[in-house]
């Protein structure tokens, strides 16, 4: 246990110091660039955001599979937590996207092929958080949301085909190309430091998510104990 | 699968949800040739065996044979020589009587489904209803037709969940006797019930389950209908059991 | 496995040729639905006219998942399907089956449906042979993944919502490509082909995928 401590207070310090670096790099070191101005440093925490909202989801998938092969509750346990953190930023690239959109190209919301996957995305994973809902039995509900999570991802490169495809043939008047148009080396570095922090930040969460779900499924196994015991001993 | 194996063989069956447990360590053997019935208190337990004896449960602790077969590994055959009877009718509502039972002969690959879905009609008593929708038939003859379902593709193991509910006497006089004939042509028979009369007519051994744990397991022959009517009762009312 | 399709399939065409649900409320819907773009919005512009393919699919996508919910509500009734998944079938058997009759079902909603859309739109159909393969492939990819979340959904309290909110999602490449396809069959473009090879990439990869994934979904 003391181990396992010791290699948690790593991970969160490592946590801090890179969320620290990467801010301070967002404001003091990257350039201002040219066109779209200060605000294109939302970029820096939306790209970050958008990756690591589909690596949730590919923890989804692997947790998912795992769980039919194995049946163990701690893949679904896994796959939960992937998908609660993962909708979170999934969430939060689809806010900080029109907070960038707006003031450089006067619409909230342009339907590039990027964003519009990040949508279907996030649709995908409240189907699987709200299936989860819904469904009363424990091992029914980690079985179905396994299919689901699975299912789910299978689609995404489909859903990234079909629209992109799409956008070439209607194309917008916005292109939104500006940020993978010739990066400043400086904005690439920070840009790779955000990734990092941004990622541990993800499993941050998610670590605590699945320790979280893990004293839930013992405050309930308690409590099954105490209602079998006043069971038992009304019956005599 | 044996046909010298006995039809069902638990050996301390186990079933807990969560850490209640419906069935404690229950030992059970029925043969060919026997018709079972169950009593016991809801939530004692019955549909629950029935439920792990019909593979509706496939996680339990302890051992579950059908006709030497483990439940555990069981593939199709075993499902085959098993016919259920559950609190639902397990019908298409919007299917004709007799589409019913072609679909389930069909399903279960009768040989000769044509003529097996007509005379299982005729069985219960249903050829006048061949062409009626479930939708419209009576509690009764969907109860019928239930069992003509469960019956249609042979099994040599039948279990019902309260097959008497719902059914009026000629109905259950019918039904005893249709019992009877299974049991004499080697099939066996796990049923839970709460009618001890009918019960008696058509078993050949009575069991009590008490939450959980089998206290009763006889021979029709040993028990006096009346005392055990009795000693049921007193089970069933103030959890006791005195057997 | 097939044989057991077959069985399925031919049950589930009595149950519809005698209730008419599934063709009939998908139908009615879809209808409405076209009726309530014509007011709100004005489709007789040739722009509009560009787009009818999107309002025929949009309206059919919602349309479908009523009849695609009806699927396994007619197996949850009187537990008719626990009986089904307790028999010594391939439960692979059982989804194709499923999946066969709900595509018939979509299919017939969509040619009945088509005279009326043509009316209320005003387009003329150019290419019919890609029109009747845009229909084909389509029924099969809302069918294919509109069986499995029927399933899934059957088994919860909130199944009215539960299906359009999974399957909708995960159909997005195939309503897409589905749309583009009934476009070029109605003359709008010129070509499809990347279209017609998504649809049916999606047809193969999803039935392929409920296909080995069903048995889970019937366990109980």
């Amino acid at each position: 246990m003391g181990r396992r401590r010791m290699g948690s207070a790593i991970l969160d310090v490592t946590l801090l110091i890179s969320m620290a670096t990467a801010m301070a790099l967002i404001f003091f070191y990257a350039p201002i660039e040219s066109k779209m101005g200060i605000v294109q440093k939302i970029f820096y925490v939306h790209v970050p955001l958008a990756w690591n909202a589909f690596l949730g989801f590919a923890i989804v998938f692997v947790a998912s599979f795992r769980y039919l092969a194995t049946r163990d509750p701690k893949w679904d346990a896994r796959a939960l937590s992937a998908a609660e953190v993962g909708v979170l930023f999934t969430t939060l690239v689809l806010i900080t996207g029109p907070i960038w959109a707006k003031p450089v190209w006067g619409i909230w919301w342009t339907w590039d092929a990027r964003l519009t996957l990040t949508l279907v995305l996030w649709l995908i994973y409240m189907g699987y958080l709200m299936l989860r809902r819904y469904v009363e039995s424990t091992e029914r509900r980690a079985v179905l949301a396994a299919i689901v999570g699975i299912t789910g991802f299978i689609d995404v490169p489909l859903v990234y085909f079909a629209i992109r495809w799409w956008r070439t043939q209607h194309p917008q008047p916005v292109i939104a190309g500006g940020e993978g148009a010739g990066l400043d080396p400086r904005m690439a570095t920070t840009l790779w430091v955000c990734v990092v922090a941004f990622t541990l930040l993800f499993f941050a969460l998610y670590r605590r998510r699945v320790a979280l779900e893990k004293l839930r499924a013992e405050a309930d196994a308690l409590r099954d104990d105490a209602e079998a015991a006043r069971a038992e001993g009304a019956n005599i | 699968m044996s046909s010298s194996a006995p039809a069902l063989a638990c050996e301390r069956l186990t079933k807990r949800y969560g850490r209640v447990a419906a069935l404690r360590s229950v030992d059970v053997t029925v043969g060919a040739g026997e018709c079972v019935a169950v009593f016991g208190r809801n939530g004692a337990g019955k549909t629950t065996l029935l439920q792990v004896a019909g593979s509706l449960i496939r996680s339990f602790e302890g051992e579950v044979r059908v006709f030497g077969v483990n439940r555990r590994d069981a593939g199709t055959e075993t499902r085959r020589a098993v016919g259920i009877v559950l609190h639902e009718t397990c019908l298409y509502d919007d299917l004709s009587a007799l589409d019913n039972l072609r679909f389930f002969a069909r399903l279960y690959r009768v040989a000769d489904h044509e003529a097996r879905a007509r005379e299982s009609l005729a069985r219960f008593d249903l050829a006048d209803r061949a062409s009626t929708v479930v939708r419209a038939l009576s509690r009764g003859m969907k109860q019928r037709l239930a069992i003509a379902r469960a019956l249609v593709h042979r099994p040599r193991l039948l279990l019902m969940d309260e097959p008497f509910t719902g059914l009026d006497e000629p109905a259950s006089q019918s039904l005893v006797a249709t019992l009877r004939a299974f049991v004499g042509e080697g099939g066996a028979i796990v049923m839970s019930t709460h009618d001890v009369e009918r019960a008696f007519e058509a078993a050949t051994r009575a069991i009590i389950l008490d939450r959980g744990s089998v206290t009763l397991d006889r021979s029709v022959v040993d028990i006096d209908v009346k005392a055990f009517r009795h000693a049921y009762w007193h089970v069933l009312f103030t959890g006791a059991s005195s057997c | 496995m097939l044989k057991t399709a077959g069985v399925v399939l031919w049950k589930d065409l009595r149950i519809e040729l005698r209730t008419k649900d599934a063709v009939s409320a998908a139908l009615v819907f879809s209808i409405l639905v076209l009726v309530i773009f014509n007011f709100a919005l004005d489709v007789n512009t040739p722009e509009m006219r560009r787009l009818a393919a999107g309002f025929f699919w949009v309206a059919f996508a919602f349309a479908g998942t009523l009849s695609l919910n009806r699927s396994f509500a007619l197996e949850k009734e009187s537990g008719a399907g626990r009986a089904l998944a307790l028999a010594p079938v391939d439960p692979a058997g059982i989804y194709a089956g499923k999946c066969l009759a709900n595509g018939l079902f979509l299919f017939a909603t969509q040619v009945i449906a088509l005279p009326l859309f043509v009316v209320f739109f005003d387009v003329t159909i150019v290419r019919a042979w890609a029109l009747v393969v845009s229909f084909v492939l389509g029924s099969i990819a809302f069918a294919a993944t509109g069986t499995l979340f029927s399933a899934i959904a059957a088994n919860t309290r909130m199944r009215e919502l539960l299906l359009p909110l999974l399957f909708l999602p995960v159909s997005v490449p195939a309503l897409i490509a589905a749309v583009e396809t009934t476009s070029f069959a109605l003359g709008n473009s010129e070509s499809a082909s990347f279209w017609f090879t998504l649809l049916l990439v999606y047809d193969v990869v999803f039935v392929t995928a409920s296909l080995l994934v069903f048995e889970y979904v019937l366990e109980e």
